[in-house]
């Protein structure tokens, strides 16, 4: 199972919001659908849900249009709510009706994920005398009740301690497990590096960055070093290498614990190291660098403050 | 439709088994019932036929103080008695003398007799229900007449039994519509469609508003059909308010009607309602309600958060008391007239006025069906318009939409 979303336009009232956003998923993996706030996450996600229809571009599935009301979708919206004065289990009910599974289904795969999760003891009590977090698990009963093959989950780990987080995460493991198809929006990176085979990267309407996560950031590391040297800040360091290295390195960034430097083209590391040496540098990290998701997020989506 | 269907059954239990629901309709159900009973504890409202009523007036015997210096009310005591025949009349010599006796509560009233049979009536309190001067105004007349055919040597007792001997009895047949009977049942029916409109209109657009208050309109739209959801709202609120309404008007009908005799028919011409006129009032002031519904239920789609409905609504709410009024006064002034045939076409009064006026005048059919029409299109577009802002509405959050923004979003494709 394939679900693209193939060069979507969004407008609202004449600004475009929405500027050709495409990318895919594929089952029995997750996607991690990146961006800062505002950046069009959220449109995405309900033009994937048929709330909102794009103005141009198109949602395919398996090559073939999308019709969100013809499969099983769960969705987790960021926006967090459910009816706070109805009880769990009827409300979990009415929601599995309106996804269009029977009543005597609805009840079972609930009473089941109630119990996975462990708030079965809260079945019969309204909503609003839970706990966050246990609200937040009772909205993740909601998403699983009709056995989705399509899970869509914002920010889910929002407002969750570690121990609820870890049981969310061997739930999400479960279903990816189970071949389900899963698209995981969060700013939580951690979670996302954690999950997610393939990341998506939006930024104001565009789609910035996209591919497998693995790959993506050997490529972001490629050709980079990172270096440290005792008695002197980084700042001063990357002041000397910028003065004394300048025919075969580029200062990229300068961080609180190591500088990173890039290698220009006919240069290697063993190179570097011997120059290192020779400068008589007191060497307290040396490698390569191996960025980070939230590095390489930064790097593509952190340009406007 | 299996989705409208899970909708309607979830909404409307929600509105039915909420507190304020159920108690007020209980609250009503124990009034009327123990109200209809009240004539049937207490022993009988008065009525012609009922012969304690009758035996009750017979005995209240009352005095009357008489000062006449003109002594124009000798030789009157037959038709006295005959006009009054519980009055005692006691004759003074003074004003002063007749004003003490009813200032001591002696006597029940006084009158002091002037010139040419005039006459000052005194009482103690006067009551907007005492019929005693007027008929006290007619006994001086015919004594004066009696005066006067004497005078002109006219036997009085002669003229008198030709006088009450020959008179003739009129039918009144109406060939359309009973318009003095019909008012009395006219109002209250209209003013419960007033009322049933504010009322479930607000619960309405409360409900709509709400679900976006609480976020849980992000679940509803991803899991349902908007259209659905908003059909499935106002039509369970339409069925609760049908619900609520029906109960209520047929407990009144049913303690009323186990307790006729005690009422002695008093209100048998309120239920007299003929079948037409019900019938029309049941189809336009349910389609009028839908119509009105709607319409609530678009401003709830316009605010976000319940808080807000009551500040939204007061306009729709404002405008529909000042058709309310034109229905009112139309039908009472002049239900003929051409503002008044022209609010009962127009689907904003048509709910309220139609059957009104069905009631009062003869309405020709062909204008029932028009305006019949009018309203069930008006509420199937008005029903299209709010499903497309409740569609646009439901997920924007923070400030409250204008409506001129509201109305650009019907004409564009979402």
């Amino acid at each position: 199972m394939k679900l693209e979303i193939k060069n979507i336009h969004k407008s609202f009232d004449g600004t475009e919001v929405l500027h050709g956003v495409s990318f895919y998923a594929t089952d029995g993996s997750a996607l991690g659908l990146l961006g800062r706030n505002g950046a069009g996450k959220t449109t995405t996600i309900r033009i994937l849900m048929g709330v909102f229809h794009a103005n141009s571009g198109e949602v395919l599935l398996d090559g073939a249009p999308f019709d969100p009301k013809l499969h099983k979708i769960g969705y987790m919206p960021e926006e967090r709510g459910m009816y706070p004065k109805k009880k769990v289990m009827e409300q979990l009910i009415y929601f599995g009706e309106l996804r269009g599974i029977s009543k005597h289904e609805a009840k079972a795969n609930a009473t089941k994920l109630l119990d996975k999760l462990g708030i079965s003891e809260y079945t019969n009590r309204k909503l609003e005398t839970l706990s966050k977090g246990n609200q937040q698990k009772v909205q993740l009963v909601q998403t699983l009740i009709n056995n989705p093959q399509i899970i869509i989950l914002d920010e889910p780990f929002s407002g969750l301690d570690p121990v609820n987080s870890q049981m969310l995460k061997d739930l999400i493991e479960e279903e990816i497990q189970n071949g389900k198809l899963v698209i995981f929006s969060s700013h939580q990176m951690g979670y996302v590096e954690e999950f997610c085979k393939d990341v998506v990267i939006l930024n104001k309407g565009n789609v910035v960055l996209k591919g497998e996560l693995r790959s993506i950031q050997k490529e972001y590391g490629d050709q980079k070093l990172i270096l440290n040297a005792n008695g002197m800040t980084t700042q001063e360091l990357a002041n000397m290498l910028s003065q004394q290295m300048v025919e075969c390195i580029t200062i990229v960034e300068v961080r609180k614990d190591y500088v990173i430097f890039e290698m220009l083209e006919n240069y290697d590391k063993k190179y570097i190291a011997k120059k290192l040496i020779d400068m008589e540098i007191d060497i307290d990290v040396f490698g390569d660098y191996k960025p980070t998701l939230t590095d390489i997020f930064v790097m593509k989506a952190g340009d406007v403050e | 439709m299996k989705q409208f269907l899970h909708i309607l059954k979830w909404e409307f239990l929600n509105l039915v088994k909420a507190k304020a629901y159920i108690i007020t309709t209980v609250i009503f159900v124990v009034i009327a019932i123990v109200g209809f009973s009240i004539p049937t504890i207490i022993g009988g409202i008065g009525d012609a036929n009922a012969e304690t009523a009758v035996v009750d007036q017979d005995t209240e015997k009352k005095v009357y103080a008489v000062y006449d210096p003109t002594q124009f009310l000798d030789n009157a005591e037959d038709t006295m008695k005959l006009y009054l025949p519980n009055v005692t009349f006691e004759y003074k010599d003074s004003v002063k003398a007749i004003k003490d006796m009813v200032e001591d509560d002696k006597a029940d009233a006084s009158i002091e007799v002037k010139a040419n049979g005039n006459f000052t009536y005194y009482v103690k309190n006067n009551s907007l229900t005492d019929s005693s001067p007027y008929v006290l105004q007619e006994l001086f007349s015919q004594i004066k007449r009696n005066h006067a055919f004497e005078d002109a040597g006219i036997d009085a007792k002669q003229v008198m039994d030709i006088y009450y001997g020959n008179t003739v009895n009129v039918n009144t047949v109406s060939l359309g519509v009973d318009g003095t009977n019909s008012m009395i049942y006219t109002f209250p029916l209209i003013m419960l469609i007033y009322m049933v409109v504010v009322l479930y209109g607000n619960i309405v657009a409360t409900t709509v508003a709400s679900e976006k208050g609480n976020r849980t309109m992000e679940l509803l739209v991803t899991s349902a059909n908007p259209n659905a959801l908003i059909f499935g709202k106002v039509i369970a609120g339409v069925l609760a308010a049908i619900l609520q309404v029906g109960l209520m008007l047929g407990v009144c009908v049913v303690s009323y009607s186990l307790n006729r005799e005690s009422w002695g028919g008093l209100l048998d011409s309120i239920l007299n309602i003929p079948i037409e006129i019900l019938l029309s009032f049941a189809v336009f002031g349910i389609f009028g309600f839908i119509f009105y519904a709607f319409i609530f239920g678009a401003i709830g789609a316009l605010v976000s958060k319940s808080e807000d409905v009551n500040s939204s609504a007061t306009p729709m709410t404002f405008i529909f008391l000042i058709i309310y009024f034109v229905v009112y006064f139309g039908i009472m002034i002049d239900p003929n007239g051409a503002m008044f045939t022209i609010a009962s076409m127009v689907p904003l009064s048509s709910p309220m006025a139609m059957f009104a006026r069905m009631a009062v005048v003869d309405v020709p059919l062909y204008q029932v069906i028009i305006s019949l029409v009018l309203l069930i299109g008006s509420t199937i577009l008005v029903g299209i318009a709010a499903a497309k802002i409740y569609r646009r509405g439901t997920l924007m959050y923070g400030n409250q939409i204008k409506l001129s923004h509201a109305i650009k979003w019907l004409r564009k494709k979402d």
